[in-house]
């Protein structure tokens, strides 16, 4: 899959969607950003259904990583 | 200047998810879910990592939008593109994605998420505004985050991957035929037992002797097909009866609320405690107030902050008749509580200046349904009870849909049962003038603009009724706090006059600590906080602090006690940290000698402040006092 990006305009936010070169293993992966912002978006599933699976076993993680940005400068010194 | 952090602890690693990641999870899973179609029942991970931030970006509406993105072009079979929004209202104008620092102006904090016909979750916290402006918020937000839906399709369109085909689950007609004949009367029957503990055993004792006519040895029924097909039935009959208008499980008509029961002042030694009844719903919530030492310190990506209300949702697997696993909050539970929280933020007390931290905890003891609004209700009350100026009482009310085709009936107050089957369940929390919260979660396409705000309208008179009830109870916060709570005096003291409550390396505060038994913080802004067990002594703190940061007048006459003899006067001290000179010729009229032999250390004078100089020093006399008694006297001679 080649590299391809959108862009959306979303109030005063400019957001830009990016694909195809990170986490291609994945079944569907973007880097999304805004202003500073970036959050990889990855989905990975399983090819098939465990037998008698009652409910849909769908679960999200949002985490957030302390290198993404910190206020307290002190805590690197 | 932002500079990204390294992990504190030992291990330097991120460790289990914080509240607020638990919560974003949540808020995304929610509109995916019923965007998958039925039967799909394959393992689905989404991973959302914020790698960069701009703390001014929230970042919620950004990782939801990149979910959908993602999803659109991978190879499951997902009904999207959705898309994400949050609404500010400023001004009394909607705000589409504000900036952290512009929502602080704002009298609303709304995401929505839709897809390009439906909207799919609504979830959102006001300054009490009406249900007109809450829908506006929500249609607003629907109609702006079309442009993100346009531009994932189209980078679908371009990319993305065939989907996985679903298998379409066919039903084995005759497996249908059998329930269906064994157990359709039967169920029907026992939908018309109001109790949940009755019904739940009628319901046990079908699906028993349905297994045992079904399920020997040769039978060619798989059970687990057998329990969905009770299922179904289950779900029809109760939806069949609410479009019918005939009356709901428990008896009730579409607009009744459930039997409340409302006590506040229940458990002695608490600070405050309430204990709220709906039906077959139960909650125990209890305030505690705590000095700010107990705030808790939140360590945000964005810096670090002090919380100092806190709201605690606890179900207990006894709240309904199980037995479980007791350990740390769930994410339902989390997610209950937050929306509990948010329900009541706009009625509190400014937390900048109230004194007090408040940590509510909500103790789920009974549950058939809409707990999280029980909580709302018994925080409430159990703020007022303790002492908390609450600006109004709040109530939440559970409501839940039903459609078919051009048929709908509205619910207010839903159980546990008719939770899962209705087509929108929402929760609306408020005062008497406007909604504080407001949750969605809508199942179907076609709830258009007019059933949502009929749904609206039917809650608020739900929502009207309860706050009845609790205002027949306790209508005000209390007077005073509990006797158990700790006592909080606030003064205010300039800020030049910090130094002299600290003292030389806190030996002020430390000997002000010991002496009077209360704890004393004083902040960058001169704002000192007493806090005692008991209030005698942080009124005698109060008093000693007070006389600390007293400015010394001129011409006034103060009760001093001699500190220390020189030859050439005396130091007297007039305030505590305040010595002024009565210099040898201001002692008497007459001549001293020396003076030693009119004061004596320790003794208790009074003396004239008469002058005090550039540097602050003191100028005191004795002398001034006597002639101004003799002035005295031969006035009156």
């Amino acid at each position: 899959m080649s590299e391809i990006s959108k862009k959306i305009l979303l109030g005063d936010q400019e957001i830009l969607i990016e694909t195809g070169k990170i986490a291609r293993q994945a079944n569907g992966s973007v880097m999304i950003t805004c202003d500073g912002t970036t959050i990889l978006a990855t989905v990975a599933a399983r090819k098939e259904a465990k037998p008698n699976q009652s409910f849909f076993p769908l679960s999200v993680n949002y985490q957030e990583k302390t290198y993404a940005a910190g206020k307290d400068t002190r805590r690197l010194l | 200047m932002l500079l990204a952090k390294i992990p504190g602890g030992f291990f330097k690693r991120e460790g289990r998810p914080s509240e607020k990641e638990t919560l974003i999870s949540r808020l995304i899973d929610r509109p995916l879910r019923p965007s998958f179609p039925k039967g799909f029942m394959n393992e689905v991970q989404v991973i959302l990592t914020v790698m960069s931030l701009n703390p001014e970006v929230q970042t919620d509406v950004i990782a939801m939008i990149g979910a959908s993105a993602a999803l659109s072009i991978s190879d499951l079979p997902f009904n999207g593109p959705i898309g994400g929004a949050r609404v500010g209202y400023i001004n009394d104008n909607y705000v589409l994605n504000p900036s952290l620092s512009a929502m602080d102006d704002s009298k609303l904090n709304l995401m929505v998420a839709g897809s390009k016909e439906a909207i799919l979750m609504v979830e959102s916290e006001a300054n009490e505004l009406s249900e007109e402006i809450m829908l506006g918020a929500v249609m607003y937000g629907h109609e702006q985050m079309q442009s993100v839906i346009d531009v994932i399709q189209e980078l679908k369109d371009e990319v993305g991957k065939d989907q996985w085909p679903v298998e379409e689950i066919e039903k084995d007609a005759s497996l249908v035929k059998l329930v269906n004949d064994l157990a359709f009367d039967k169920i029907t029957s026992a939908y018309q037992v109001a109790d949940k503990v009755e019904r739940q055993k009628q319901l046990d004792d079908i699906r028993n002797h349905i297994d045992s006519e079904t399920n020997d040895e040769d039978s060619e029924y798989d059970a687990s097909d057998i329990k969905d097909e009770i299922k179904a039935i289950e779900k029809s009959i109760v939806r069949n009866r609410i479009l019918n208008g005939d009356p709901r499980i428990d008896g009730r008509d579409t607009t009744t609320v459930r039997n409340i029961d409302v006590e506040v002042d229940i458990l002695e030694r608490t600070h405050g405690s309430a204990l709220f009844t709906r039906g077959e719903t139960q909650a125990i919530v209890v305030a505690t107030l705590g000095t700010e030492r107990y705030s808790q310190i939140i360590d945000a990506l964005e810096g670090e902050y002090k919380d100092k209300f806190m709201l605690h949702y606890n179900f207990p697997p006894y709240s309904v008749g199980e037995t479980g696993f007791i350990g740390s909050p769930k994410r339902r539970e989390i997610g209950h509580g937050k929306l509990a929280r948010r329900a009541l933020e706009a009625v509190l007390p400014d937390m900048a200046t109230f004194p007090y931290t408040i940590r509510l905890v909500s103790e789920i003891t009974e549950s058939n349904g809409s707990s999280s609004m029980a909580t709302v209700c018994g925080s409430s009350l159990a703020l007022m009870h303790a002492g908390v100026p609450i600006k109004a009482p709040v109530a939440g009310i559970a409501m839940g849909l039903v459609k078919d085709g051009d048929k709908y009936q509205v619910l207010t107050d839903i159980l546990g049962d008719e939770d899962h089957l209705g087509d929108m369940d929402f929760k609306v929390a408020g005062t008497t003038e406007g909604i504080t919260a407001l949750q969605m979660d809508i199942k179907i396409d076609g709830i258009t603009k007019s059933i949502m705000d009929d749904a609206l309208v039917h809650a608020k008179t739900a929502r009207l009724h309860i706050l009845d009830k609790m205002n027949a109870v306790i209508n005000k916060p209390s007077d005073e706090y509990s006797n158990y709570a700790p006592s909080i005096i606030t003064i205010t003291v300039a800020k030049d006059k910090i130094r002299d409550v600290i003292g030389k390396g806190g030996a002020t505060i430390k000997s002000l600590t010991e002496i009077t038994g209360a704890q004393i913080d004083i902040n960058d802004d001169g704002i000192v906080t007493i806090a005692s067990v008991d209030k005698s002594s942080g009124l005698l703190a109060k008093e000693k602090i007070e006389l600390l940061t007293k400015d010394v007048e001129l011409n006034t006459i103060y009760e001093g006690r001699v500190a220390k003899i020189m030859d050439f006067g005396a130091f007297v001290t007039i305030l505590p940290g305040k010595d002024g000179l009565v210099h040898i010729s201001e002692i008497s009229k007459e001549r001293v000698e020396s003076v030693d032999k009119v004061l004596t250390e320790g003794q208790i004078v009074k003396v004239k402040v008469i002058e005090i100089d550039r540097q602050k020093r003191i100028r005191l006399s004795m002398k001034a006092i006597e002639n101004e008694k003799e002035e005295k006297t031969i006035d009156e001679g």
